[in-house]
């Protein structure tokens, strides 16, 4: 009896450690969405002079400029289109250069699956020199496309790494009893293997449109022009005179650019769960 | 279900140019003039270049079109720009400080004589003598063309002076003092941002100034002098000696926080040119702060009316777009851009009198004054001298030598021998 | 990847879009940075050739080998923290019955956030005047020997710099471990439990083992992204206090488009390709010998 009561008190302790940790990493985790909001309540002197407290008189002066500007919205219609983009070409690519490598027979298969894994491994700074020549002899500085380049490529690595080792769980059966039914090898794609991948697509989805939507380096050397700039290149308008930086305006720009990520997130999360309780990944 | 794959093939490509979009635009008969430049969006002087070009636009019955990429960030800016050029791609106007790597875009014979155009179209006498001298590279001569003119003081905190009985030092030695003092009684000193490295490396170019006008770095920089000569030493003792004085951690304290502290009152001095003149406008106006400039050495050879002034980072002209339509646009600027800079509560490099209508406050009058005052000599910043590659090491550790990590032997051998290496290259 | 199709043209409609943007975005910047790193370039006028120059420079580079060795803690740093964390967290979810949605999405937070932000953020923590959160948790703990200012001082700013980039993805693999954990069939740690195993000996001997490939997958994209770790160093410190907390990447940076030596710059860059080719060659020799 008494042991059971030990082991039930046990219990209970190691349930409130258990919650009392999960709690104190999400606090860790959530704490800098807080502290951006809270910043960009701020005005730059209080910002700099009292980073941590609550702000002493909320305004949302800050806002009220960023969005007065108006330049933002147009910021935001790039960063858009770029991360759509890119993501669309990234996951069409992939997916079908994941399915030619690991499905398709073919002795180049091995080499052409270093080759691409070998791109993981590459710094993507010294693209910008090169790149940089390239694109202006073609005239395309300043596009869209400039930016989903680079972008995609050096996405494909890993995405194409994802798929190869999700489809190899595809046991090759399947595909022989469809070839046998008749199915071409553009209909056993779309028909068989990319319903399977959706969990793949959703990871890859979610990854890159964040990294992409906040990349600076790429969007920093390809983009001059207002017309074409990005939300992270937007951030950098605030600064000022000899590097003096109005943080305020900043971290109103950046509350109001997480936002698209943060929506997109939270939508693709229900799909992450749903897919998973279907448990379809297996091999 | 092959043909439905390839047709999303083909689409995808397809969309490509569709997303690349704008990249083709259309021949008309509009000149368009592109300025690449750094200067904050907004701004005094963007929107002043703005108004003017709108203007001239206008009056050329819009026909002709100014195009402004600005990247205020300066070192964004400069990797940009460098990029442009490595790539062949240089606008038609761009803006630069007359560094070496502008010297070796002059002698690429990319740039234009500015100061020779001045002369030729008899303007060189409308702009304030040391504004234009800024731009000068040692030997004379001028490729760039000033849109600001700036002196540098320190602002110091009345309330704190006033407690600690101190007065406004006038040599280089009282200052010092007047800082023990400040640190002795628990008050931080100076605030210091470290994280854009120029301020820092301002106070590395105040001794030898004051004993030698710009003739030491000149030398340093050509190789002819060495950083651990006893003027050299004397400089790294001086940073050695300020920095113990500069907030905790002020390496890695940027812009705006040091402001803020010495707004605050939490740092009693803070070392910041007349641009900012707005930003202290209130403490100034409640005797709050107020500024000294530069002190002196009793023994030196520069005035107390000399010190550092700056106009800026200037405006360059592609020598191989830099046409009639261009000339005819610049001297309509130069026409035009002093009234209206100024009428923002600016100081013009251009000399101009003040328009009637605008109130100007005492703080621009003084400051006014001040530069009026401006004796012949100036102190020069020593990133403007330096080669780009000492110039990183020499900001990379001067941190490290005022925060009293770095030995002053370490220090030289390290410029000696990025000197020594990437000097006349 | 033993395939089945065998279909000349279909493989190459699903293969030549991929293989046509990966030669043009990173294949040919790759070579041309190594024909870069050949010679010597101040980004105006002829680029001189100059053969060997730049890797002899290279190895008698005090400052390059400082920022090698930096380069090596901070992926230690990253890795462990990605990794360890990011797993073990993993693994505590699973055992949430409740609310694990939720959760997971609020972890998963910081990655969305720009650098720019998670730069200034730290920053602010990270410093004395004013007394930045670091600082004043560590004064609350008792540690107040321990406050400092620690970006600016050269014994703690490499840290100082890793922390944040750890942080930042740690709920990235969490992600990513949880929906690997999630996926393994429920039966067979179910018949190990009846079996009489405990929970802890499960998860060593069982749960783990099965997700092997995806731990190996995330070891080579944590340590490969480490070694190219960017972004942060380079808005906190810029490589400094001196070269304190100067990684490979911030100084082939720097070189190239600072000091305008773009050959030295694209040498120390092949360096690093090179240096991450050799990580991942160790990490699946480990791999393969992990799986005899």
């Amino acid at each position: 009896m008494r042991d059971n009561e030990v082991y039930k008190k046990l219990a209970i302790l190691k349930k409130v450690v258990f919650a009392i940790v999960i709690i104190l990493f999400l606090l860790i985790q959530v704490y800098p969405v807080f502290w951006v909001f809270m910043a960009s309540l701020k005005p730059t002197v209080e910002l700099s002079a009292s980073p941590f407290s609550l702000p002493s008189a909320p305004t949302f002066e800050n806002f009220i400029k960023v969005i007065k500007e108006g330049k933002i919205w147009g910021y935001m219609i790039n960063s858009v289109k770029v991360t759509g983009g890119s993501l669309i070409l990234i996951m069409a690519l992939s997916s079908m250069a994941g399915y030619a490598l690991s499905k398709f027979v073919s002795r180049f298969n091995n080499a052409l699956y270093s080759f691409f894994t070998f791109g993981i491994m590459i710094p993507v700074q010294i693209t910008l020199i090169p790149l940089f020549i390239f694109y202006s002899r073609m005239d395309i500085l300043n596009t869209s496309f400039s930016l989903i380049l680079p972008q995609v490529g050096f996405a494909l690595p890993l995405s194409i790494m994802m798929f190869v080792s999700f489809f190899t769980f595809v046991p090759n059966e399947l595909i022989e009893a469809a070839t046998i039914d008749g199915c071409t090898p553009y209909g056993i794609f779309v028909k068989i293997i990319l319903p399977l991948a959706k969990n793949t697509f959703v990871t890859i989805a979610s990854m890159y449109s964040i990294l992409i939507w906040n990349d600076f380096i790429f969007a920093n050397t390809f983009i001059s022009k207002d017309s074409a700039k990005t939300v992270a290149m937007g951030l950098k308008d605030y600064v000022g005179a000899f590097g003096n930086v109005d943080w305020g305006l900043t971290f109103a720009a950046i509350t109001i650019s997480i936002l698209p990520p943060m929506i997109v997130y939270f939508a693709l999360n229900k799909h992450v769960t749903a897919g998973m309780s279907a448990g379809a990944v297996k091999g | 279900m092959k043909r439905l794959f390839l047709f999303a093939i083909i689409s995808i490509l397809m969309l490509m140019p569709v997303m690349a979009g704008g990249a083709s635009e259309e021949e008309s008969d509009v000149t368009t003039v592109t300025w690449f430049a750094s200067r904050p969006l907004g701004g005094e002087i963007d929107t002043t270049m703005r108004e003017i070009a709108e203007r001239y636009s206008q009056e050329h019955g819009g026909k002709w079109v100014l195009e402004i990429e600005t990247t205020a960030d300066r070192p964004s800016y400069l990797q940009r720009l460098r990029t442009l050029i490595a790539g062949n791609n240089m606008p038609d106007i761009i803006d630069i400080d007359a560094d070496p790597y502008c010297q070796s875009l002059v002698d690429a014979g990319l740039l234009v004589d500015v100061k020779q155009f001045l002369i030729d179209e008899g303007r060189y006498d409308d702009y304030q003598e040391t504004a234009l001298r800024y731009q000068e590279f040692t030997d004379g001569s001028m490729y760039t063309l000033p849109l600001e003119y700036h002196i540098e003081m320190i602002w110091y905190r009345k309330d704190i002076f006033a407690q600690y009985g101190l007065d406004v030092p006038q040599t280089m030695e009282e200052w010092l003092d007047v800082c023990k003092t400040l640190s002795e009684n628990g008050i931080t000193p100076i605030a210091v941002d470290g994280v854009d490295r120029w301020p820092v490396l301002r106070y590395m170019a105040m001794i030898p100034f004051r004993y030698s006008g710009n003739d030491y770095i000149i030398a340093l920089r050509d190789g002819k002098a060495s950083m651990g000569d006893p003027l050299g030493r004397q400089a790294i003792e001086f940073v050695q000696e300020i920095g113990q004085y500069f907030n905790e951690g002020f390496a890695a304290t940027d812009y705006a926080t040091a402001q803020s502290m010495f707004l605050n009152g939490q740092a009693a001095m803070y070392y910041i040119g007349d641009w900012e003149q707005n930003a202290m406008l209130e403490a100034y106006e409640a005797g709050l702060v107020d500024y000294f400039l530069l002190p002196t050495a009793p023994d030196g050879t520069t005035g107390a009316n000399e010190y550092c002034a700056n106009s800026g980072i200037g405006m360059a002209f592609n020598a191989e777009t830099f046409d009639e339509k261009t000339k005819d646009f610049i001297l309509y600027v130069i026409e035009n851009y002093g009234e209206i800079y100024a009428s923002k509560m600016q100081m013009s490099p251009l000399k101009v009198d003040l328009p009637e209508d605008v109130e100007f406050t005492d703080l621009y009058y003084r400051i006014a004054e001040d530069m009026d005052n401006f004796g012949p000599a100036f102190m020069k910043p020593w990133d403007t001298y330096l080669d780009s590659a000492t110039n990183t090491i020499m900001q990379d550790n001067i941190l490290l030598l005022a925060s009293g990590d770095m030995s002053a032997e370490d220090f030289i051998s390290l410029i000696d021998s990025s000197i020594a290496a990437n000097a006349n290259k | 990847m033993k395939g089945i199709i065998k279909n000349k043209v279909a493989y190459l409609v699903f293969l030549l879009p991929a293989l046509l943007f990966y030669l043009f975005a990173v294949f040919y910047p790759i070579i041309d940075s190594i024909r870069l790193s050949f010679v010597s370039w101040g980004g105006i006028g002829p680029q001189k050739y100059v053969g060997f120059d730049n890797y002899i420079r290279l190895f008698s580079d005090s400052v390059m080998w400082e920022s090698f060795f930096n380069n090596l803690v901070y992926v230690v740093i990253v890795v462990s923290m990605q990794l360890l964390i990011g797993l073990l967290f993993a693994v505590l979810l699973t055992y949430m019955q409740k609310n694990v949605t939720i959760v997971k999405t609020l972890y998963y937070i910081p990655c969305i956030i720009t650098t720019v932000a998670v730069g200034q953020m730290f920053r602010s923590m990270y410093a004395t005047q004013p007394m930045g959160l670091f600082n004043i948790v560590l004064s609350a703990l008792g540690l107040g020997d321990l406050v400092r200012s620690w970006l600016a001082d050269v014994d703690t700013v490499l840290v100082a710099v890793s922390l944040p980039e750890g942080w930042r993805f740690t709920g990235m693999y969490m992600v990513i471990y949880y929906a690997a954990l999630i996926s393994i069939d429920t039966e067979v740690s179910e018949a190990a439990i009846i079996d009489g195993a405990s929970k802890w000996k499960t998860l060593w001997k069982i749960k783990l083992p099965m997700i092997k490939p995806v731990i190996l997958l995330t070891l080579t994209m944590c340590i490969t992204g480490a070694l190219r770790g960017f972004d942060i160093p380079y808005l906190l410190t810029n490589g400094g206090p001196g070269n304190a907390s100067e990684l490979m990447s911030t100084y082939m940076y720097k070189q190239a488009f600072s000091s305008l030596q773009f050959g030295y710059g694209s040498a120390i860059a092949v360096f690093i390709i090179v240096e991450s080719i050799i990580a991942v060659i160790i990490l699946r020799l480990v791999g393969r010998r992990g799986e005899k």
